[in-house]
């Protein structure tokens, strides 16, 4: 950034957040899906929502002002590739994404609180209640698992038996595995409020027969179950401080045979950490929202991965921050 | 209108609470004043701001990010204009803009929820304190008046001897009215808790004698103070229903001379209140902090004129932003007395 900034280039920045906390008010209270069954008038829309008839009316016009609706004789519609990004029926489904953003949003705006404490601000769950919020959560991993077959296609050819799957959330990535690598089998490890959803999507797949799950919570004293060639942790890395990636990495090493590999799909920072930008931005979300996440260098991985006995970390850098991989071996036994 | 958003598009919109919220952050706790003295690590920020280190390192990194700090090895400065821009003259000084938006910021997270029952939130103070809340946003109205002078002598030549400010607020802008015609006099009207402010202003700019004060709520008042002949209602509509302006209207019908005429500045919006963007997004803000204030279309302000007695309405100034102004004139005969006009 070599431009000067100007008191109108910096009330442009401050004002980022007026737009996109009209849109996210939107997605929370399913605007986009209720006018795609049918277009309507504030007061039908209104009564649709459930909502009050002046908030409809100012909220539906400051859509229209962003031109995510159209507005003609009073009769509100959306505007051109809405339909597919922010309904429930859309082909490219983004609700979750901006629900989940929406509350996301809320924990930001007490950032300077958060930066004075070292402490999350956990935000009151959105108007949908805190089962839709969780369920949001979990169905973003798997908008953002879209792009999974060409991020493991990068990887290149590799094969194994039966890879683990720590912290495998809905299952999108572990399917995607599952597909590269016909007649593999899969361990999927995840919380027991997770796994319902995890289910769900293998069968889906009809990959049940391929799959097993196991309850758990790897930040808990349960030893993981031993003999994979393939450790994959995926958008968990984050949610860690250092010293319990080090623990975590140390697992996935007991848990691989020699000769197996260790894959963590995260955002790779770089060494002075203000890029990728969305990674600079994601680790404020980490401090928002959890107690100890953040997003860390190549070399904070590689050193973890050192101590945890891993040797040989190679980093493939994905075309989105979040689909950097970081590979890494295990050719020994674990040192004692 | 032919933009066809995508996923990728929407999502880049849905994302710009980010920087702007890193940005309305460090206003809040004014790291950037600190930042001004000398680069530093993030050790020294930390300790200097009293904050938690890990967290101020990923807010620092994130202002870098940002653009608005720029990091050397391990030492965070401000990047270039900074400083000036947040602190430099009254007139264009942003601080409390950005201490009052980190404000605002976390009344827009509760939008749906406003959406749903139609009432306005508070939300708890910043971390500076309701009082140095109150500071940022009387320093914001005042920032915001900076151009006030100039907007009134765009104005034209004005003829009146006696003004009348409904919700004077910090008074700048009937400190301009009275600059641009020397001799005329002001009735500064406003709630008790924000007529000191405006005394202070007033005798700093020498008009003590010009002006007097008079306390009051116009949502309760039967009548406001008489005499005048010209009434400003500035900033004030967009906090009201339309029927609570007509009532606002009329009162001043009754108490403006015949002749007498009412400008009224705000955001003047299309007739479908899609535009401007700016006056959209002010109705949002009006939604989350009022009861039943929004932005008007010109029509509707006119119609509202009209209802409370006052004719040849003109769009006097037509700004894309809050200083669009319309002026009318106070029709001498009520409606329905019966009576000819003049």
């Amino acid at each position: 950034m070599t431009e000067e900034w100007t008191p109108g280039s910096l009330r442009e920045l401050a004002f980022g957040y007026m737009s996109s906390g009209v849109l996210l008010a939107a997605a929370e209270l399913d605007i986009f899906s209720t006018l795609d069954r049918e277009p309507a008038s504030a007061p039908k829309l209104a009564a649709m929502l459930q909502a009050d008839l002046r908030a409809t009316t100012i909220l539906a016009d400051a859509l229209a002002a962003l031109e995510l609706l159209e507005k003609r004789e009073d009769i509100y519609s959306l505007a051109p590739g809405v339909a597919d990004a922010l309904t429930h029926d859309g082909s490219d489904n983004q609700l979750p994404f901006m629900q989940h953003h929406a509350n996301s949003l809320r924990s930001w705006g007490r950032l300077a609180e958060v930066t004075q404490s070292g402490r999350p601000a956990v935000a009151g769950p959105s108007i949908r209640g805190p089962e839709a919020d969780h369920v949001a959560y979990q169905e973003i991993m798997d908008v953002n698992a879209r792009h999974a077959p060409e991020v493991i296609a990068a990887l290149g050819a590799f094969e194994f038996n039966h890879f683990l799957d720590i912290g495998c959330g809905p299952g999108t990535w572990a399917i995607s595995l599952l597909h590269a690598v016909p007649g593999a089998h899969a361990t999927l490890y995840d919380r027991p409020d997770v796994l319902p959803i995890t289910r769900k999507h293998v069968e889906a797949a009809g990959l049940s027969s391929r799959v097993t799950f196991l309850e758990g919570d790897y930040l808990g004293d349960d030893p993981l179950p031993e003999g994979f060639d393939l450790v994959w942790i995926s958008a968990v890395a984050h949610l860690n401080s250092r010293q319990q990636n080090r623990e975590l990495f140390a697992k996935a090493h007991a848990s691989l045979r020699t000769g197996g590999q260790l894959m963590i799909r995260d955002i790779v920072m770089d060494d002075a950490r203000a890029a990728p930008f969305f990674g600079a931005m994601f680790s404020v979300t980490m401090l928002v929202r959890t107690e100890t996440g953040g997003t860390y260098s190549f070399r904070e991985f590689e050193e973890d991965l050192a101590v945890a006995g891993f040797e040989r970390a190679e980093l493939f850098c994905g075309e989105r921050p979040m689909d950097s991989v970081i590979r890494a071996r295990r050719m020994d036994v674990p040192p004692k | 209108m032919t933009k066809e958003w995508t996923a990728e598009s929407l999502r880049e919109l849905a994302l710009g609470y980010m920087p702007s919220a890193v940005l309305l952050a460090a206003a809040e706790l004014d790291i950037y004043s600190v930042l001004a003295r000398e680069p530093m690590h993030a050790e020294r920020l930390a300790a200097a701001l009293q904050t938690d280190l890990r967290a101020t390192t990923v807010l620092a990194d994130a202002l870098v990010a940002v653009g608005v700090v720029e990091k050397f090895d391990t030492l965070y400065s401000p990047a270039p204009g900074i400083i000036d821009t947040l602190a430099a003259d009254a007139t264009s000084r942003v601080l409390p803009l950005l201490q009052l938006h980190a404000t605002r910021l976390r009344l827009w997270g509760r939008l749906a929820e406003v959406v749903k029952t139609g009432r306005p939130v508070a939300v708890a103070p910043s971390i500076r304190g309701a009082e140095a809340d109150l500071v940022a946003y009387i320093e914001t109205m005042e920032v915001n008046a900076w151009q006030a002078p100039q907007v009134v002598a765009g104005l034209g030549p004005l003829e009146f001897e006696h003004l009348l400010d409904i919700g004077c607020g910090t008074g700048s802008w009937p400190i301009a009215f009275l600059r641009a015609v020397p001799g005329a006099r002001a009735t500064l009207y406003d709630l008790p808790e924000a007529l000191p402010i405006a005394r202070s202003r007033v005798e700093a700019a020498g008009l003590t004698d010009r002006v007097s004060f008079v306390e009051g709520d116009f949502t309760v008042d039967e009548a406001l103070p008489g005499g005048a002949d010209l009434a400003l209602v500035f900033g004030v509509a967009h906090q009201n229903s339309r029927q609570e302006n007509r009532e606002l209207f009329a009162k001043l019908h009754t108490a403006l001379r015949p002749g007498g005429h009412i400008l009224v500045r705000g955001n003047v919006m299309s007739p479908d209140h899609t535009a401007p963007l700016f006056g959209a997004m002010f109705a949002i803000l009006m939604l989350v902090r009022t009861e039943s204030g929004t932005t008007y279309s010109f029509e509707e302000t006119v119609e509202d004129l009209a209802a409370a007695g006052f004719e040849e309405p003109k769009l006097f100034r037509h700004e894309r932003d809050i200083d669009s102004i319309i002026r009318a004139r106070r029709r001498d005969i009520q409606p329905g007395t019966g009576g000819a006009r003049r």
